[in-house]
C-alpha cells in the first residue's frame, strides 16, 4: 500500500543532492589537473588536506 | 500551411503510462442506486436546489438552479427520488462535506422532453450561450469554470482565435485522448457551435504527438466537413505541461499571455475537448450535462479504462466496476500525479472536473524529510512560467510575501515541474499554495478593513453634520426666539410709552 506524500507531485524525480555532488567533483577534476599542472604536485597536498578537514568537521 | 511552432521554457519529459487506459474503448459505468450530486461542482457560486426531499425526478431534468453569474445549473443522471438535500462528504484534499442532493436511481433511466436545435444558427450568440448555461456546462479540463462566460467575447474584445486544448499532457490521463478517437464528429459539432458563438475567425486544435489515434480521427472527422476550413489541427511536441493554457498559447500561436492578464486579451480563448463535445450534446441533442469520461488507471488496476460515469456516482462504485487491487481505505489520486490531490475515503462522489482517478503510481515519491536547498538553480531551469522557484521558496517561507509578489508568485501555475526535479525533495508547490492563499486573505482581510474604516469614517462625518446641523437649528432658534423677544419687548416699549404719554397727556389735561 502506497504512502503518498500530503501534497503534488506524486510522482518521484531522479535528482538527487548527492548525484548534484558528485558533478561538481567532476567537474573539479580538469581544474585540478591544470592546476598540479602548473603549480606542481603540491597543490594535491593543499586538496587532501582540505578534503580531510572538510570530512573530519562534516562526519 | 501553419506557422513554425513556438516554445515555452521548461518542462520535464515525463514517461507518459496512457498505453495502460487506452487498450480498450470507453466503456459504460452501471448506475448506481445511489447518486450524490454536490452544489458546486465549478467555480463560482453554488447552484440552489428547486426540488425537495420526496420529488421523482428524470433523467436530465433540472435540480438546482444557478445563482448569481458565475455559476451553472444542475441536474439529475438518471431518473430517481430525492432522497436528501444536505452535506455530504466530496472529493476535496481538505476531506470536508458540502451540501449535496442525494438521488435514490430507480433504474429506469427515463429522459425528460429533449428540446433539440437542429439548425443552431437560427439563434443569437446570446441564446446559445444560456443554453449552455442551463445544460450546467462548465470547463471539463480540470478547473470547472462555466463555460458560457468563455463563450462571450464581450464587449471590449474580439476573439480570433479558438484554441481546443487536446494536449493531456498529464501522465497516466487518457480521457481527452479517447474522446477524440471516438466521438471525434461530436466534439467537431460542439466547435461549430463555439465558433459560432465567439464569432471567432480560426479555430486550432492542438494534440500532442504521443497520440497519432486521436489526431488520425479528428483529421478523418474534420475532412467531412469542408465548411470547417478554418480549423486546423496542430501537432505540438509531447512534453509537461503542454496543456498548460499558457503553455500551449505560447507553443501554438508564438504568443506570451501577459502577467496578471487572461488569454482572452491577446484574442485567444481556450476549451477542452470534452467541453466542446457537451456543447455539442447540449445544442444539437438536448442533453444537459450529466455524465463525463473518468480515466480509471494506475498500478492496482489491471484493467484500466475509460468510462462514461453519471455524475454522483459514488468513486467506491466505479472503483469495484473496475476491479481495482485497491485495499479498504488505500489514498488513490483524482487528477493527474502532478497536478492531482490524494483523497482517503471512497464514498464521495465523480464530479465534473474529476477527470482521473488513479490507484497507485510506478514511481512514487515517498513522504521524505526536505533536505536544505543548495541553490542548484534545477528548480528554475524547468519552470515553465519563467519563475526562479528558490527564491520564491525563500520569501514564501520567511512569510515575505510582498517579495513573493515582486517574484510574480501568481504566474505559478502549480504544474509541480520545479518540485519533481529538486535534489533536496523541498516541497515547493506546497509553499507556493501557501504564500498564495496567505496573500489572498491578506488582501480580503484588508479590503474587509477597509470597509470597516470607510463605514467608521463616514460614521464620524456623519454625526458631525448632525451635531453641527443641531447646533445650527440651535442657534437659528436662539435667535428666532431672541428676535421674538425683543420684538415683544419693543411692542411692550411702545405701549408704555403710549401709555406714559396718555398719562402725561391726561394729568395735562
Ligand atoms: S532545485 Fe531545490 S535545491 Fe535546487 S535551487 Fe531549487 S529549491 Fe534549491
Ligand atoms: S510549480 Fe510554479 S514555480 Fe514550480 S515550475 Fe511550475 S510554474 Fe514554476
Amino acid at each position: 500500500m502506497p504512502i503518498f506524500r500530503l501534497s503534488p507531485p506524486f510522482l518521484a524525480g531522479a535528482n538527487r543532492v548527492t548525484l548534484q555532488m558528485l558533478q561538481v567533483l567532476l567537474a573539479l577534476i580538469p581544474a585540478v589537473i591544470a592546476m598540479t599542472f602548473y603549480f606542481g604536485p603540491g597543490v594535491l597536498i593543499n586538496v587532501t588536506l582540505a578534503v580531510s578537514v572538510a570530512l573530519i568537521t562534516e562526519a | 500551411m501553419s506557422a513554425p511552432l513556438g516554445d515555452f521554457p521548461g518542462g520535464l519529459k515525463l514517461p507518459g503510462h496512457k498505453k495502460r487506459s487506452t487498450q480498450g474503448p470507453i466503456r459504460k459505468t452501471p448506475i448506481s442506486k445511489q447518486l450524490v450530486l454536490p452544489l458546486q461542482q465549478h467555480i463560482g457560486a453554488a447552484a440552489v436546489p428547486i426540488v425537495e426531499v420526496g420529488d421523482k425526478v428524470l433523467k436530465g431534468q433540472r435540480i438546482a438552479r444557478a445563482e448569481g453569474h458565475v455559476s451553472v445549473c444542475l441536474h439529475a443522471p438518471s431518473s430517481g427520488v430525492i432522497t436528501a438535500i444536505g452535506e455530504h462528504a466530496i472529493p476535496h484534499p481538505s476531506g470536508l462535506s458540502a451540501p449535496c442532493i442525494t438521488i435514490e436511481t430507480d433504474g429506469e433511466d427515463r429522459w425528460i422532453d429533449r428540446q433539440q436545435i437542429k439548425d443552431f444558427r437560427q439563434h443569437s450568440a446570446h441564446e446559445l450561450r444560456q443554453i449552455i448555461r442551463d445544460a450546467g456546462i462548465v470547463g471539463l479540463g480540470g478547473a470547472g469554470f462555466p463555460s458560457f462566460i468563455k463563450l462571450n467575447p464581450g464587449v471590449h474584445h474580439s476573439v480570433e482565435t479558438l484554441l481546443i486544448n487536446g494536449a493531456e499532457c498529464e501522465p497516466y490521463i487518457s480521457c481527452d485522448d479517447m474522446l477524440m478517437r471516438e466521438r471525434a464528429d461530436g466534439i467537431l459539432d460542439g466547435v461549430e457551435i463555439m465558433l459560432f458563438a465567439l464569432r471567432a475567425s480560426r479555430c486550432i486544435l492542438a494534440i500532442e504527438d504521443n497520440k497519432p489515434e486521436a489526431i488520425a480521427a479528428m483529421r478523418y472527422a474534420l475532412s467531412g466537413r469542408s465548411h470547417l476550413s478554418q480549423t486546423e489541427i496542430v501537432v505540438v511536441p509531447t512534453r509537461y505541461p503542454t496543456g498548460g493554457e499558457k503553455q500551449l498559447i505560447q507553443v501554438v500561436t508564438n504568443k506570451q499571455v501577459p502577467t496578471n492578464k487572461l488569454p482572452i486579451d491577446i484574442g485567444i480563448v481556450c476549451h477542452n475537448p470534452g467541453t466542446a463535445y457537451a456543447v455539442g450534446r447540449a445544442i444539437l441533442h438536448g442533453e444537459p450535462l450529466i455524465s463525463r469520461v473518468v480515466t480509471v488507471t494506475g498500478t492496482d488496476v489491471p484493467h484500466a479504462g475509460n468510462f462514461e460515469t453519471l455524475f454522483g456516482t459514488p468513486i467506491k462504485d466505479l472503483l469495484v466496476f473496475c476491479e481495482t487491487r485497491r485495499q479498504p481505505d488505500e489514498p488513490f489520486i483524482q487528477g493527474g500525479p502532478m497536478m492531482g490531490y490524494s483523497l482517503a475515503g471512497d464514498d464521495l462522489p465523480i464530479t465534473k472536473t474529476a477527470n482521473c482517478i488513479l490507484v497507485g503510481v510506478d514511481d512514487v515519491a515517498p513522504p521524505a524529510q526536505p533536505l536544505p536547498c543548495i541553490r542548484c538553480g534545477d528548480c528554475a531551469d524547468v519552470c515553465p512560467a519563467s519563475l526562479l522557484p528558490q527564491q520564491l521558496y525563500w520569501y514564501s517561507r520567511a512569510k515575505d510575501f510582498d517579495k513573493t509578489r515582486d517574484y510574480n508568485l501568481f504566474d505559478c501555475i502549480e504544474c509541480g515541474c520545479c518540485d519533481y526535479v529538486c535534489p533536496s525533495k523541498i516541497p515547493l508547490v506546497s509553499y507556493f499554495r501557501f504564500a498564495k492563499t496567505e496573500i489572498m486573505n491578506q488582501e480580503r482581510e484588508r479590503h474587509k478593513s477597509d470597509l470597516a474604516r470607510q463605514r467608521h469614517e463616514s460614521r464620524l462625518e456623519r454625526l458631525e453634520r448632525e451635531a453641527q446641523e443641531k447646533e445650527e437649528r440651535q442657534r437659528q432658534r436662539k435667535a428666532a426666539l431672541a428676535a421674538t423677544k425683543a420684538a415683544k419687548a419693543k411692542e411692550e416699549d411702545s405701549t408704555n410709552t403710549a401709555e406714559a404719554a396718555d398719562s402725561v397727556t391726561e394729568e395735562k389735561a
